[in-house]
């Protein structure tokens, strides 16, 4: 009688062939690095949204860290993905797939991932000086925006503050509400001369002409700076995609729903007064909407050098982020940043409010114990940050992290030394691309 | 593919993306496992600092010459390889005969495992043990 086969194997396994023996797991949580044990070392993938920091000095590696989160984020967990501050047009490269070959081998290697481009959509804020790359973005996705007219209109003064600090509309803001019927209906910047000609006090008299000038400087003001523009059909406050069902909302939120990833370029914001005003607009936007325009669905935020757009707490998009960072996994929308200066983020976004924190080569102190704070790290961990290689970081966590090894699947809450894992989008220093 | 499209429902030139299409698709990350792998025991680890122990358990340290361009730390030339005394080599590798400054070899006694630590080595196997 012949033996059966199931039966062969259980008396010699050698017997096995290579798709018997060699079994196919799959990482179902987010791979971040490779410890210096060989385990592969994720954030675990839970129903709620979570917020990490990516800290460490330049060219130390956090920027691809955050490349590759980003694509794990999208390809291989289905999430949404906002890159919310990109101030050195670094992400250009992110939407061609990963050309260096011993990054693409490595990452191979350690998760069975090849090369895959990142389907980035460029988004420029219109500003007086605002110029597009033509050159760099021949093949690429992009589109001028500006803030929506009502948007503005329901809150002037916070708006106005952004392109001149110190102004105070005070009383004279109820002769705007007034108006916003009116002024709602206006399609060029004549027209809402017109408007406010026709129908403020003081056309006569002199008793509300300081009022009339002011309204009129601010609404000059606001032209000028051509983040309000509501003449140019090439700058677009909304979007719409028809299908499945018609869905009108904000350039972020729009091309998240098409399954794109928004990138807001701020190269040309540095100095803008109004920055922090615009992002925080995009933010706030669509945290509040989140729930209503993507029911079930999760959606990270990613900031990168958030210093430079979030430092003090009463700053307008410091508040925004905060909030986010406060109660985004009531909206279902994470916070991801990387930054420098962690001991510059204000107390609102960081501390007891972060997940995770990988932490690349540092030498500042102060940076060193405030992390060291936050997370209860020892003064053998805060030593090891100091002596970190390029791509190399720690972990850390106030939850756990997940690791991969030999087949199991296991948690582990220490800080944990290991090196990043190369992204599968390509990623070029600006200054390195052809 | 998804349309985008402006307030007024006009296409909008500049974005030509389809996101849907296979250049967006990528499998999902797995790790491969040897089910026929012992169980391991828990690891006594001791660290060599020359290449001597090497030689006992049959094992060669190589270098592959590495262009400026694909290296990945300061002062390196090579990219180090540890493999078995029979194990196929490519062409490019050169046995060496010194451990680079600052790395070292350790030895899983427990498990007879072996691995190179340092810099140099070659990213795919940092962390990674071999069965001696």
């Amino acid at each position: 009688m012949a033996l059966g086969k199931t039966y062969t194997k259980e008396i010699n396994p050698g017997i096995l062939d290579d798709e018997e023996r060699f079994k196919k797991i799959p990482i179902t949580d987010i791979p971040i690095m490779i410890s210096d044990s060989g385990e592969i070392v994720c954030i675990p993938r839970e129903n709620e949204v979570f917020s990490a920091a990516i800290v460490g000095s330049s060219g130390m590696g956090k920027t691809m860290l955050g490349n590759f989160l980003v694509s794990q984020l999208y390809h291989s967990m289905g999430y949404n993905v906002a890159l919310m501050n990109d101030l050195s047009d670094e992400t250009y490269s992110w939407s061609d797939a990963m050309q260096n070959i011993r990054f693409q081998q490595y990452t191979r290697w350690w998760i069975n991932q090849g090369p895959c481009p990142s389907p980035l959509v460029y988004i420029f804020p219109n500003t007086n000086s605002i110029t597009i790359p033509d050159d760099k973005l021949k093949y690429k996705n992009y589109l001028k925006t500006v803030l929506p007219f009502n948007e503005i209109l329901d809150d002037l003064e916070f708006y106005l503050k952004g392109v001149l600090s110190d102004f105070e509309l005070g009383k004279s803001g109820n002769y705007i509400n007034d108006l916003k019927e009116e002024l709602f209906q206006c399609e060029t910047p004549e027209q809402v001369k017109e408007v406010l000609e026709e129908n403020l006090p003081g056309k006569e008299g002199k008793s509300f002409e300081s009022m009339r000038t002011k309204i009129f400087n601010a609404f000059n003001n606001l032209m000028r700076e051509e983040i309000l523009d509501i003449t140019n059909p090439e700058c677009h406050a909304l979007l719409k995609i028809k299908e499945p069902e018609e869905f009108i909302s904000n350039p972020f939120s729009v091309i998240m729903k098409a399954k794109g990833i928004p990138s807001l370029i701020t190269s040309d914001l540095i100095n803008k007064k109004y920055k922090s005003v615009l992002i925080s607009y995009y933010v706030k936007n669509i945290f509040k909407n989140h729930l209503k325009d993507f029911p079930g669905e999760k959606t990270f935020l990613y900031f990168d050098e958030l210093r430079t757009i979030c430092e003090k707490d009463d700053e307008p998009a410091s508040k925004a982020i905060a909030d986010v960072s406060a109660r985004g996994r009531i909206n279902n929308v994470g916070l991801i940043y990387a930054t420098q200066f962690y001991d510059k983020i204000p107390n609102s976004v960081k501390g007891a409010k972060l997940n995770y924190c990988f932490t690349f080569r540092h030498n500042n102190a102060k940076v060193l114990n405030e992390i060291g704070s936050d997370f209860d790290l020892e003064k053998t961990s805060k030593d090891k940050i100091k002596n970190l290689k390029t791509f190399e970081c720690i972990g850390l966590t106030n939850k756990t992290f997940v690791c991969y090894m030999d087949g199991e699947r296991y948690e582990v809450s220490k800080p944990i030394k290991g090196h990043i894992i190369y992204p599968i989008a390509n990623h070029m220093k600006p200054s390195a691309e052809k | 593919m998804m349309q985008i499209f402006d307030i007024d429902g006009e296409k909008l030139n500049s974005i030509k993306i389809d996101f849907s299409s296979e250049e967006y698709h990528i499998e999902k990350p797995f790790i491969v496992n040897d089910i026929l792998k012992k169980k391991e025991k828990i690891p006594e680890i001791k660290v060599y600092p020359d290449l001597n122990i090497l030689k006992e358990i049959g094992f060669i340290l190589y270098g592959k010459e590495l262009d400026k361009e694909n290296r990945w730390a300061k002062r390196q030339k090579h990219s180090l390889h540890l493999r078995q005394l029979e194990a196929p080599i490519e062409k490019t590798f050169k046995k060496l005969i010194r451990l680079p400054t600052n790395h070292y070899i350790e030895l899983d006694i427990n498990n007879s495992k072996v691995r190179v630590h340092g810099d140099f080595v070659d990213l795919r196997e940092k962390g990674v043990w071999q069965e001696y």
